[in-house]
């Protein structure tokens, strides 16, 4: 009884600890970075996307200007980041745009397949269609997903795998 | 409690110093871009045909482009029609010790002796398979943006048991803290299991 009493009270103060340690990990605002991104020059168009819809995975959320400040990269509760530095989706270059793995957030985004559509609305109330092309799975410290491109395209991503150590980005290319 | 504390310091010192060992061994990985946002120059490129992926013995079809880093890495990116893909870093390891080698190899990497049969130099390489979606050629018809280039067709040549890395969809879910009830379970058995434990501890007493 002894040995049962002093077990379950380790495996309790492990969980206690654990979800701890899963409720920091949520808010941590280092949650979403990438290391060592080198930031590039952004877009002075003045053009802010404002709601993302995904119809696929039935997503359909509001976006935020974020910036990096130092290692830590803003990212709002309330809907996606959009990467002030980077262009404005619909021109030409990588837009990048990023949120939280929560189920009301971008949680179902690991569900989205090569081929799907995410609309991009912006504050002129243009409606860009981007197709998907890529979904893979990157370390934070592979910063070539948000390189700059020749194209237009849209880099989406959330966190994935074990305890969010990984990135799961969707590379999309706009619809002509 | 004197053996027990003695035991393990000895055990910890022979983790540190078989860690510190593997240290010595170790070479510094290049770093790989990755093909939803290649870099580098393109070396080759098939819209369509059959190729090889190392460390596969199977064949595969689809689109192929490959990405010369630098001198001594390249990527591959294999879009295969099915809508899989598979992107091979490629890595010139002829500066390398046997036992750099070695390590690498047990941590994934597969050694190809030779680099020629797979159109690259005739040099030893290193070859690393991460799998990734994309839009397959028979959706599209080609790539999309700028990582497509060239064209026509392959039978073999760059680009065969296991295709390593992790597959799209594979432990996505897994401690993630995306799952607001998942971590509240986790709270709520600790709690539990707590309170049983002292409620034991306390019975037992009395």
């Amino acid at each position: 009884m002894n040995f049962l009493s002093r077990t379950l009270i380790l495996i309790g103060v492990a969980l206690l600890f654990l979800g701890g340690y899963f409720i920091f990990q949520r808010y941590n605002s280092k949650q979403l970075s990438f290391q060592n991104f080198n930031e590039y020059a952004s877009s002075v168009s003045g053009i802010l996307p404002q709601k993302i819809i995904i119809p696929s995975l039935k997503i359909e959320l509001p976006i935020y200007p974020a910036k990096i400040r130092g290692n830590s990269w803003e990212a709002t509760t309330k809907g996606v980041s959009y990467l002030v530095s980077s262009p404005a989706p619909g021109e030409v270059g990588n837009s990048i745009l990023y949120g939280h793995n929560w189920t009301s957030l971008l949680g179902p985004l690991t569900r989205i397949k090569p081929g799907d559509k995410i609309e991009i609305i912006s504050n002129n109330s243009e409606r860009k269609t981007f197709v998907v092309e890529y979904t893979s799975i990157v370390d934070p410290y592979q910063t070539s997903v948000l390189s700059s491109a020749n194209d237009t395209r849209l880099t989406l991503y959330t966190c994935a795998g074990f305890l969010d150590s990984k990135r799961f980005v969707v590379t999309a290319f706009i619809k002509i | 409690m004197i053996k027990k504390i003695l035991s393990l310091s000895i055990l910890l010192i022979v983790i540190s110093l078989s860690a510190s060992a593997e240290k010595v061994f170790a070479a510094e990985i290049p770093n790989f871009s990755t093909c939803a946002n290649p870099q580098g120059t393109i070396k080759v490129s098939y819209d369509s045909g059959t190729h090889g992926v190392p460390g596969n013995s199977n064949t595969f079809s689809g689109r192929d482009t490959v990405y010369s880093l630098s001198e001594d890495t390249l990527t591959q990116c294999l879009c295969l029609d099915n809508g899989d893909g598979i992107q091979t870093n490629w890595w010139k390891v002829s500066s390398l010790t046997q036992d750099q080698i070695e390590v690498l190899v047990s941590q994934g990497w597969i050694f190809i002796p030779s680099g020629a049969s797979w159109g690259l130099q005739d040099a030893p390489y290193l070859a690393q398979n991460v799998n990734f979606s994309c839009n397959s050629p028979s959706n599209n018809g080609g790539g999309g943006g700028s990582s497509s280039g060239g064209g026509g067709s392959s039978s073999g040549g760059i680009g065969g048991s296991q295709v390593l890395g992790i597959s799209t969809g594979e432990v996505l879910g897994l401690a993630s803290t995306g799952n607001i009830v998942f971590i509240l379970s986790v709270i709520i058995s600790g709690f539990s299991a707590l309170s049983l434990g002292l409620l034991l501890s306390l019975k037992k007493k009395k």
